[in-house]
């Protein structure tokens, strides 16, 4: 099978932290990023991201480099650890706010919004405020908006950390069933062995 | 809309309709502090009599600011020693009138100077409230209180309007100091005092030292007290630049001045900026509010109780007095006895057309200076946040990250008369449109102080996922910065107002031919020795200032109070 994401010597140095990874990643595969707190395992997520300038090394993605590109015009969708929804929009527009960037109309978006939210098992949450939502509800909007635009990679940084143990397991399945489903290539960051094994077909320990 | 046809119409407009009002901006104080030195290089000829006028010239200048650095000195002092226990009370304290007391750190910023200058006068004065009171109780024929047309009278008069700049900046931090530390001093055997002295002073050090040179700037370019005081035994810069530059039309002793105060200021501007990073530095992180718990034992009840009536009766009493001022009449003359209740003066006060000229001058000058200060200030902040490409996000050049931090505050450092002398060099007869440029420049700082703290607060994710979904730098700012921005935004717009509204020096300054503001109306007033219409003046002022800042500052302070109350 071709590499569909090639990370080549990526470096990055800090006074006290130092970061070198290089691997490959199949088109719909899924990986984890395992490790202890500290040990740069977000770093990577943003300068694959490209929130975080590298020092060194290459960033392909479906046969484009990508390592000089912008954020934004990479095609790489994030989830973050406590989901950075916009707390002023509604969810509608939360999970439209890409798709309104790529210059569908607002009416549009919201009803393409709408059908992931019933696809998310959420129908009828278009209108409500981000701050009325569950935790769990939050985390399923996050990546409606993340996959409403159709990235080529989807990041998750510790996607359930902020839940409770639970809800976390429930969702560790769901968004293992999901990935399969809708077939996106994640790579996911989390410092739990077993989260790790469910989400993901293949873990590198990062030290 | 398509968006694109949105971005086209609307965004890029606006954006550029801001970008012209940050470049009128920085044109409106560069160029004319510049313009108001050259007559230092200009204006002379080396002859014996222009040599003598010239050692004239350099005594009185040194004069001036050997008694601007005193007065401005002295009055930092005196507001950090009021304001510091006024800090510990709100931040540590729970009693009754502590709102009230916080409710007063606005009052630098929405109650005008010639107000203040005002009410001391009437409070203070010779035949003030004070003396009269205390002539009639111990009976003696002249006033005892005559400090204040001397330096104590300025200073006195500075640290109680600035007192609340070091109350606002210590106890946001006061506030937060982790209680862990001092009560690990405690298990260690330390007292209260020296608790204070080795670990709570140390952490405030930055906010004390921070607000000090805050006020120390404020006091150096303090031009309308100083002038309605008179005759103090000692002028200011800003005073003498005013009487070089308008009575005496010294050009030369003028651009003098300029350039020494400028020079000065702007020292003391960039010790603000370096003394503001070791405050941030230093409050990195703290973020949980303390419990406040009530006032401890019958000693601290009875300082506090002494604290609030001084500040009830030295702070609040001259302010009082002009509401009261505004209802009576006397006999005759100045100071004649015998003060009875009347509302002529409103009467008078309102019969003018003048006075609705001024106000519709004060609003129309208002509005536009807030559309063109807070336009310039919001499209400096977005771009100073807007490195977006990751191959400019660790940029090392240090010029240019020096220059970004020191422009918005660069204003500071030219006092409003000397940008009202360059102004009048460079157009000898004013507009209305030079006011609003001249007056934006001069409340820039302030805008941008309250825009860039709002996005500073909105969280880095959010914003990492705004550009993450879009490739439009001007999506990200109107959809997601500026809308989670917007109460910092409309908060610097209100506070430019009321900034210009109760400017009197710029349209002092300028020569704006029949124009008149309130508070250059309320200056003459206050000039011909009309007391009574002058504190009506003084009070439609105070009240139209006050209500836009506090309509801005209500929303903001009660959710500030909710989060309070929440966390505890």
């Amino acid at each position: 099978m071709n590499d569909y994401l090639i990370i080549d010597d990526l470096q990055k140095n800090w006074p006290m932290k130092k970061i070198a990874l290089s691997f490959t990643l199949s088109q719909g595969e899924a990986l984890a990023l395992l490790g202890q707190s500290g040990c740069g395992k977000t770093s990577v997520l943003r300068m694959i991201a490209g929130l975080l300038q590298p020092d060194s090394g290459h960033i392909v993605l479906d046969g484009e480099d990508i390592s000089d590109l912008p954020a934004g015009k990479r095609h790489v969708g994030m989830v973050f650890q406590d989901h950075a929804l916009f707390p002023h929009l509604r969810v509608e527009d939360n999970i439209g706010y890409g798709l309104v960037s790529a210059g569908i109309s607002k009416k549009e978006s919201r009803r393409i919004a709408n059908e992931w939210l019933a696809r998310f098992d959420m129908p009828g949450f278009g209108r409500r405020n981000i701050e009325s939502l569950s935790g769990g509800e939050k985390q399923r909007v996050a990546l409606a908006r993340t996959l409403a635009v159709s990235p080529r990679l989807v990041l998750f940084d510790e996607p359930l950390s902020a839940l409770d143990t639970d809800l976390r397991k429930r969702l560790q399945h769901e968004l293992r069933t999901r990935q399969q489903r809708f077939g996106y290539t994640a790579i996911y960051v989390t410092h739990d062995t077993d989260e790790a094994e469910v989400l993901a077909d293949r873990i590198i320990r990062m030290s | 809309m398509n968006e694109k046809h949105y971005r086209r119409t609307i965004r890029y407009p606006l954006a550029g309709f801001a970008a012209v009002c940050l470049a009128g901006i920085l044109l409106s104080f560069i160029v004319p502090a510049i313009v108001s030195i050259l007559p230092v290089f200009t204006d002379f000829t080396a002859t014996s009599v222009a040599v003598t006028t010239s050692l004239n010239t350099g005594k009185r200048i040194v004069s001036a600011l050997r008694f601007t650095i005193t007065e401005a000195l002295l009055s930092s002092c005196m507001a950090v020693v009021i304001g510091l226990p006024a800090g510990f009370l709100v931040a540590r304290r729970r009693f009754p009138g502590r709102r009230f007391l916080l409710a007063l750190s606005g009052v630098p910023l929405c109650i005008p100077p010639v107000v203040i200058a005002l009410a001391f006068v009437l409070f203070y004065g010779r035949q003030g409230i004070l003396n009269t009171f205390l002539m009639r109780l111990t009976g003696v024929p002249e006033p005892p209180v005559t400090f204040l047309y001397s330096l104590a009278g300025v200073v006195i008069a500075h640290g109680f309007y600035n007192f609340p700049v070091v109350l606002r900046t210590v106890s946001q931090v006061w506030e937060r100091l982790p209680e862990e530390e001092e009560e690990a001093a405690v298990l260690l055997g330390a007292g209260r005092l020296r608790i204070f002295r080795t670990i709570t002073l140390p952490r405030l050090s930055g906010a004390i030292l921070a607000s000090a040179v805050l006020v120390f700037l404020y006091c150096f370019f303090s031009f309308i007290i100083v002038m309605l005081f008179g005759g103090i035994g000692g002028t200011t810069l800003e005073v003498e630049l005013y009487q070089a530059a308008r009575s005496s039309m010294n050009f030369h002793m003028a651009g003098l001045i300029a350039l020494t105060e400028t020079v000065a200021a702007l020292g003391i501007v960039v010790l603000y900026v370096y003394v503001q990073k070791i405050l941030s530095s230093g409050t990195a992180g703290l973020e949980t509010t303390r419990q406040r718990i009530p006032v401890q034992g019958a000693g601290e009840s009875i300082s506090v109780s002494l604290y609030l009536i001084g500040i009830l009766i030295f702070f609040i009493g001259p302010l009082v007095s002009i509401l009261i001022r505004s209802f009576t009449i006397t006999g005759s003359g100045l100071y004649a006895k015998g003060f009875r209740f009347s509302i002529s003066p409103w009467v008078t006060l309102f019969k003018r057309r003048s006075f609705f000229s001024a106000f519709g001058n004060t609003l129309l000058t208002g509005f536009l200076t807030a559309i063109v200060s807070t336009s310039g200030a919001l499209f400096f902040a977005l771009v100073q946040n807007s490195d977006f490409s990751p191959k400019r996000m660790h940029t090392k050049n240090r010029i240019l990250r020096f220059v970004s931090h020191i422009l918005p505050l660069a204003p500071l450092a030219v006092s409003s008369v000397i940008l009202g002398f360059g102004w009048t060099l460079l157009v000898p007869r004013g507009t209305i449109l030079v006011l609003v440029l001249a007056q934006s420049a001069m409340a820039w700082p302030f805008a941008w102080t309250q825009i860039r703290t709002a996005l500073d607060r909105i969280p880095s994710n959010v914003e990492d996922a705004a550009r993450l979904l879009s490739s439009d730098r001007t999506d990200i700012c109107f959809r997601v910065r500026i809308p989670l921005a917007l109460r910092g935004i409309f908060s610097g717009a209100a506070l430019v107002f009321a900034i210009s509204a109760g400017d009197a020096s710029l349209p002092l300054v300028l020569s704006l031919g029949r124009y008149e503001n309130l508070a250059l109306r309320l200056y003459r007033l206050v000039g011909s020795y009309r007391f009574s219409e002058a504190c009506a003046c003084a009070v439609v002022l105070a009240l139209l200032c006050g209500f836009v800042f506090f309509m801005q500052d209500f929303d903001t302070a009660t959710v500030r109070q909710s989060e309070s109350e929440q966390q505890q």
